[in-house]
């Protein structure tokens, strides 16, 4: 049977996912960019309103203090709510699962559906199917996507470039020789700027004429890679969508970098208190337990260091991890240092054991802490693992339940409540 | 310098002296070891400025002087020379030193001697502890394996050394156990407490050796150990930071009345009886569970994907009835450290401190938390 692929695309996502917190903002032009007051940091996304403006001239990646000389004083530049961000695209991905059990989240704001045998639903048409699905994501996650329809993932992620924003493209094999091959061949996905140049240089200019070439020529001058490229230029992908399983998690990281650098070492720990609360949600959500806790630490001139400590019993709570991060970072980075990127991390994840094959370790900290002495000079002590006090697994649990209904920024911890940066 | 040394003392001198020499260093002389050649014979010494050994051997001097040689090629030509005897001659201007044996003629490039840093010496007001050479060991043997190696907290990676009156007392933890140690001194200089990193007493422990009855001097300076054995002297530095008060814990919150339940058993019982469920629990994490009943102790493990073990231990109980799990590993550490033929096991509750030690002696306690299985 031949396969029915879909990519579902958010078109301008981190734009979209900030209208869709303050709606004041729809039909503005806007750059989600690190602070401009800074003049650091770099152009995210663009909103088609804002490039509209710019005449194409801003691109993502661009440095801030250059789009402020590109963009009129009327283009709003808005800091990045990574939080609002994956919460969104969470919600886009939930939709997703709830049409076709197959889903391969390809980044934050694209992800790739298997609808093979699922279009019956809709009269066995995919682009009804489609349609249903831009309208429940619309209407439940107030963001607007485009979909690309094909029979393998390169044609759906082409399809899904040919219209944006808010396309909707089904390309069967006739109409991708008929409206891709005439493409320049740097516009194949998976085709960069290099090979594209290599490729002009052999007399190759476009997609099909990529799909056409000898392939002796192209295994020649590139090896198997040419080979697979023009697999994509003939619009053959063999590829599956690959559902994520759980089994392949090894480990569960959330990385920042930052607006601007930090110095101070309480501003620094909310950052880590922020990453860390956001990870062992996730760690949670996933029912592991994690082992180990990493902290990776990225200076101005890009030195970037990691830092591990392994926990005698494995944790999946906040506390623990914030706090192993916390101390990893007080032991490995002097004060007075400023950073420039702070990530923390949980690696050595198991699943969740019933409880009777769960213990866990019981420390003598509160004795020391009694006894008056010892354990203050790190800060609290590195965990004994999870649960000296149960009523700590119970806060978590709380929490997450209470974000689970009412959204991740629903309830947070004083420290984390201020305003962001 | 000049001089003749005995293959076997030299080998002997360079493995002592060769654990305190720099692995990871930006200075490119502390990968060496420094050799001093004068009327009492060859000193050598290295040190990565943690740790600093100086080992002093005989040997026949021609001429003295001095010369740092890269380590790693020193102690492999001394291991590989077919001879007894080693000639030993170093151009102190270009630092190039001839090292030869019968048919064998090794010439190394050296470091320049002026930038080896000298290791610190006590000043004698620092006074000096005197502890004989097994009790030295034991302190260390009963204690040094609960040392933390959690860096993010400095003072647990090292052990505290408290001298009350002629007491010393070596006391280390993890935050999940206890270890407590201590033994009389021949002399005392007074109360003192300080710091020192298990890895000093991890490299002192391997190069202990002598008569039982030699005796070992230890001087402490402000921010320096020193530990005095004759032809060996081993320096550290030591850690700052205020040791948890662990007279606090041991004598009033976990006072000996506390514990509700008491537990007497052999030593190699009870440790033979660890190692078997370590079997089976091997990872980490995994529990060994006493059932101590009036009628004796069951002892079991059991990790789902590998499978169990049980077995009742011959023991003698006072006290309530009470089930409690440990990490194996714990346990086969305190019972190793036991030393008599008799321990006693004591528990408060299943989720309190329980405290092991010797059925004799109480120079030897050991705390350790339990698991907590729900």
């Amino acid at each position: 049977m031949e396969r029915v692929i879909a990519l579902t695309d958010c078109n301008c996502f981190f734009a979209s996912c900030l209208v869709v917190k303050d709606p004041t903002l729809a039909g503005k032009p806007i750059v989600v960019a690190g602070d401009p007051k800074t003049r650091r940091g770099v152009v995210l996304a663009i909103n088609y309103e804002a490039r509209a403006l710019a005449a194409g001239q801003v691109r993502a990646g661009m440095p801030v203090s250059q789009a402020l000389r590109l963009l009129p004083p009327e283009v709003l530049f808005l800091p990045p709510d990574r939080h609002l961000f994956e919460e969104v695209s969470d919600g886009f991905l939930t939709v997703l699962e709830r049409f076709s059990p197959v889903n391969e989240r390809a980044s934050i704001d694209e992800v790739y559906s298997d609808w093979t045998g699922c279009t019956h639903l809709f009269g066995g048409d995919p682009v009804a199917m489609a349609l249903k699905v831009k309208e429940a994501i619309r209407e439940e996650v107030g963001i607007p996507v485009s979909v690309g329809i094909g029979h393998s993932k390169v044609v759906a992620k082409m399809a899904a470039e040919l219209q944006k924003p808010n396309g909707l493209i089904l390309l069967d094999r006739e109409s991708w020789v008929r409206r891709v091959h005439p493409l320049p061949v740097g516009d194949l996905y998976g085709v960069g700027p290099k090979t594209a140049a290599k490729l002009r240089s052999l007399g190759i200019m476009t997609v099909g004429d990529l799909a056409n070439a000898h392939p002796a020529i192209l295994s020649g001058h590139f090896g198997a890679p040419g080979l697979s490229a023009q697999q994509a230029a003939r619009g053959e992908d063999a590829d599956p969508v690959r559902q994520r399983k759980r089994e392949e998690t090894k480990s569960i990281s959330n990385e920042t970098t930052l607006s601007e650098d930090l110095t101070d070492r309480g501003a620094q720990k909310k950052v880590l208190l922020d990453l860390a609360d956001h990870v062992a949600a996730r760690v949670r959500a996933h029912g592991f337990l994690g082992r180990t806790v990493t902290i990776r630490v990225r200076d101005p001139s890009f030195a970037t260091f990691t830092r591990a400590f392994t926990l005698p019993s494995p944790t999946d709570e906040t506390d623990v991890i914030y706090r192993t991060a916390s101390a990893l970072l007080d032991a490995h980075l002097e004060p007075g240092m400023p950073v420039r990127l702070l990530g923390v991390g949980v690696s050595g994840l198991e699943t969740v054991a019933p409880p009777a094959q769960a213990p866990t370790q019981l420390t003598l900290f509160d004795l020391f802490e009694r006894a008056g002495s010892g354990t203050k000079g790190a800060g609290a002590p590195v965990s004994g693992g999870p649960a000296a006090d149960p009523k700590r697994r119970k806060l978590d649990e709380a929490v997450d339940a209470i974000r689970l209904k009412y959204g991740k920024n629903a309830i947070l911890r004083l420290s984390q409540a201020t305003k962001r940066r | 310098m000049k001089i003749r040394i005995s293959q076997e003392e030299l080998s002997y001198g360079i493995s002592v002296v060769q654990r305190a020499v720099a692995a990871k260093t930006t200075i490119p002389v502390l990968t060496g070891i420094f050799c001093r050649a004068s009327d009492t014979g060859l000193m050598l010494s290295a040190t990565d400025h943690e740790i600093g050994i100086e080992c002093h051997l005989p040997a026949m001097v021609a001429q003295s002087g001095q010369a740092v040689l890269p380590a790693k090629i020193f102690g492999d030509i001394v291991r590989k020379v077919p001879g007894t005897d080693i000639d030993i001659e170093t151009d102190e201007t270009n630092n190039v030193t001839e090292i030869s044996s019968q048919r064998a003629r090794f010439s190394v490039h050296g470091f320049d001697s002026a930038e080896f840093p000298a290791l610190p010496a006590p000043r004698t007001e620092d006074g000096a502890y005197e502890l004989r050479l097994p009790d030295l060991r034991g302190l260390i043997n009963q204690t040094l394996f609960a040392v933390s190696r959690d860096e993010a907290r400095p003072f647990l990676t090292g052990l505290l050394f408290h001298a009350v009156k002629d007491e010393i007392r070596f006391v280390s933890t993890d935050g999940y156990r206890m270890a407590f140690s201590s033994r009389q001194a021949v002399r005392s200089a007074g109360d003192r407490q300080i710091i020192i990193p298990g890895r000093a007493l991890s490299e002192l422990s391997r190069i202990l050796t002598g008569d039982d009855d030699t005796s070992v001097k230890i001087y402490a300076s402000e921010s320096q150990v020193f530990f005095d054995l004759g032809r060996l002297f081993l320096v550290s530095r030591l850690i700052e930071g205020q040791f948890p008060n662990y007279e606090n814990v041991i004598y009033h919150q976990l006072a000996p009345e506390q514990f509700k339940t008491r537990v007497r058993v052999k030593t190699a019982d009870l440790a033979a009886a660890a190692d078997r469920a370590s079997v089976v629990a091997s990872e980490a994490g995994h529990a060994m569970r006493f059932e101590i009943k009036d009628d004796g102790v069951i002892v079991t493990s059991n990790t789902p994907e590998v499978g169990r073990v049980k077995e009742d231990l011959p023991a003698h109980k006072e006290g309530d009835d009470l089930e409690i799990a440990f990490q194996v590993r714990y346990v086969i550490d305190g019972v190793r450290a036991v030393e008599g033929d008799e321990c006693v096991l004591e528990f408060i509750g299943p989720i309190n401190p329980s405290r092991l030690k010797a059925a004799d002696s109480g120079n030897y306690i050991y705390i350790v938390l339990p698991l907590r299985t729900l």
